[in-house]
C-alpha cells in the first residue's frame, strides 16, 4: 500500500446513529474520514467520534450538493471517496478502490449500484445503468446545484470500477413510498415555483407514460411482480406530483 | 315518541368529534364507543355523550355491537366523528321517528373532498335503525342489519373524508395492510389479477362508471387514490405471502 495515494472518505449524515458504525467500518481503507452532519438528534455524532481516524463538522442542512461540497471542503486529501450511508462497500470494492488509487488513470471513477426492493434484486426497470461517481479526485470535480438530485460534474477521463454497490434504500414498502410522497411533493413545489400549471396531459398521460416506460421500454416486466409494483408506485407518484401542484395553485392542503 | 340513541365509534378523533357531538345533541343518548385514543379525544367525549366506552379495536362489527348492547333507545342512529347531521336531517329523522314505516332508514352521503361535494361519488347507507332487531356483521366491510323493511331518508348526512390529501393517502395504506391481513389468513396469495385488474378496475368503475370525470381533478384524485389502495392491499398480501414485512 505504499505507492497508494492517500484518501479521504466523506459523508453527509442526519440520525444515522443504526447505520454509523457499520459504515464507518466499511471504511477500513480511508486514511481520514470526514462526516458532515446536519445536527442528528440521535447518538450519530457520540459514535462517529469514537474512531480515531474520524472528523465530524456540524452544519445546518440547505441542500445536498451544498452539504456535500463543504465536505469536499473539508479533505485534506485529493482523492476522496463519497457513500452513502445505505450503501454498502463491500469488501471487494474496498479492495479495488485501493488498487486503482495506485494509479489512477482518471479523475473519477462510476460505481453501479444494486438496487433491492421488496427483498429482490431489480436489473431491470431502467436500473440497468445505475452508475453513479463514488471515488475520484476533488481537485477536478464538484457538485452541482440541483436541489433534487446533485450530480457530480467532472472535468477529465471518467471509469468504471468492476465491483458493484448494494443500495439498501428499500427498507420497508411503507418507508419506500413515504418517501416517494414526499419527493412528489417537493417536485410539485419547484415546478410551483417555475410557474408550470396542471392540466389533463400531466394528470393522465404522464403517470401512464412513466409507467409504460419503465415497465416495457425499460424491461421492468423482466422484474416480476416486483417490477410491477415498483413502476406503478413511480407512477402513482408522478400523478400525485400533479395533484399537489393542482392543490398549491388552489391554496388547498 | 321513540326515543333515540347515537352511537359514535372514535380513535383520535380530537379534530372533529366536538362538533359530530353538537350535531346529533339532540339525540335522548349520546354513546361514544372508543378504541384507546391517544389524544383528546376521551375528555372531548366525556363531555358531552351520555356514555363513554373503550375497548381494544378488533374490527368495526365488534365494536360497533358493543356498543349497540349499551344503548337504551328504541332505535340508534351511526354516525362518525367526521359526519355531521344537518338541522334538515334531524327534521326528518324526528319526523320519521313519529310514525316510522319500516325498521331501517338509510341515509346518503355526498362526500366533500378537497373543499366540494362530490356528487357523483356518494352512496346510501343504513344507518338509522330500531335498536330491538339491529346488529353488525362481516369483519371488513361491516355491514348493518336491522331485520325489516328499510326505507331512505332524503335529508344527506355531510361527510368530511378529506382532511388533506397526505391524510387521505396514508389512510388508504394503513387500510390496505389491515385488508392484505384478512386475505392473508384466509390462505390467498396475490396474483397478476390482483396487481394488474383490480385496481385498473377500480379506477374504471369510480371514474367512469360511477360518473367520477365529472367532479374534475377531485373525482380524478378520488379514483386513482381508492386504485392506489386496492394495489397497496396486494403489494402488502404479496409480503406477507412472502414473509418479509408486516404491518
Amino acid at each position: 500500500m505504499e505507492n497508494s495515494v492517500k484518501i479521504t472518505a466523506l459523508a453527509i449524515t442526519l440520525n444515522e446513529a443504526h447505520n454509523i458504525e457499520g459504515y464507518i467500518k466499511s471504511l477500513w481503507f480511508a486514511d481520514e474520514i470526514v462526516i458532515v452532519d446536519s445536527f442528528s438528534k440521535d447518538e450519530t455524532v457520540a459514535l462517529a467520534l469514537k474512531h480515531e481516524k474520524v472528523t465530524v463538522h456540524q452544519r445546518v442542512f440547505d441542500n445536498f450538493s451544498a452539504q456535500k461540497n463543504f465536505a469536499i471542503s473539508k479533505a485534506k486529501n485529493s482523492w476522496v471517496t463519497f457513500f452513502d450511508l445505505d450503501e454498502e462497500v463491500t469488501p471487494e470494492l474496498a479492495n479495488e478502490i485501493v488498487e486503482t488509487s495506485k494509479n489512477p488513470r482518471s479523475v473519477a471513477y462510476f460505481v453501479k449500484r444494486d438496487f433491492y426492493f421488496m427483498g429482490k434484486r431489480i436489473k431491470y426497470s431502467g436500473l440497468q445503468n445505475d452508475y453513479i461517481v463514488r471515488f475520484f479526485n476533488k481537485n477536478y470535480c464538484n457538485y452541482n446545484a440541483n436541489l433534487v438530485h446533485e450530480t457530480l460534474e467532472t472535468d477529465g477521463k471518467t471509469e468504471n470500477l468492476k465491483n458493484s454497490l448494494p443500495h439498501h434504500t428499500y427498507k420497508s414498502f411503507d418507508d419506500y413510498t413515504a418517501k416517494m410522497h414526499q419527493y412528489s411533493a417537493l417536485q410539485a413545489k419547484m415546478l410551483y415555483k417555475k410557474g408550470r400549471k396542471p392540466n389533463y396531459y400531466h394528470f393522465l398521460f404522464r403517470p401512464f407514460y412513466r409507467f409504460w416506460n419503465q415497465f416495457i421500454f425499460r424491461l421492468g416486466i423482466l422484474d416480476g411482480k416486483e417490477g410491477f409494483v415498483l413502476a406503478y408506485v413511480s407512477a402513482f407518484s408522478v400523478f400525485k406530483r400533479y395533484v399537489n401542484l393542482w392543490l398549491l395553485y388552489k391554496k388547498l392542503n | 315518541m321513540p326515543k333515540l340513541t347515537v352511537i359514535i365509534p372514535t380513535f383520535n378523533e380530537e379534530a372533529y368529534l366536538e362538533d359530530a357531538l353538537f350535531s346529533v345533541s339532540f339525540a335522548d343518548e349520546i354513546i361514544v364507543i372508543d378504541s384507546f385514543s391517544t389524544d383528546a379525544t376521551p375528555e372531548i367525549a366525556k363531555k358531552y355523550a351520555t356514555k363513554f366506552l373503550q375497548r381494544k379495536f378488533d374490527n368495526f362489527s365488534n365494536q360497533k355491537n358493543f356498543a349497540l348492547k349499551e344503548a337504551t333507545g328504541d332505535w340508534v342512529l351511526f354516525v362518525d366523528a367526521d359526519e355531521r347531521v344537518t338541522h334538515s336531517l334531524e327534521a326528518e329523522i324526528q319526523k320519521v321517528l313519529e310514525n316510522p314505516k319500516h325498521s331501517g332508514y338509510k341515509i346518503n352521503f355526498p362526500h366533500f373532498y378537497m373543499n366540494r361535494f362530490l356528487y357523483h361519488h356518494s352512496d346510501d347507507v343504513l344507518r338509522l335503525v330500531k335498536r330491538d332487531s339491529a346488529s353488525f356483521s362481516g369483519s371488513v366491510h361491516e355491514k348493518l342489519y336491522c331485520g325489516g323493511s328499510v326505507g331512505k331518508l332524503k335529508n344527506k348526512m355531510l361527510h368530511f373524508t378529506y382532511k388533506g390529501l397526505d391524510n387521505y393517502i396514508s389512510k388508504k395504506e394503513s387500510y390496505a395492510w389491515f385488508q392484505a391481513q384478512q386475505q392473508f389468513e384466509k390462505g390467498k396469495k396475490a396474483t397478476w389479477f390482483h396487481l394488474f385488474f383490480k385496481p385498473a378496475y377500480r379506477f374504471f368503475r369510480s371514474f367512469i362508471l360511477k360518473g367520477g370525470f365529472r367532479d374534475g381533478v377531485p373525482g380524478m384524485t378520488v379514483a386513482a387514490v381508492n386504485a392506489y389502495g386496492v394495489f397497496e392491499r396486494y403489494v402488502k398480501l404479496m409480503l406477507l405471502n412472502k414473509g418479509l414485512e408486516k404491518k
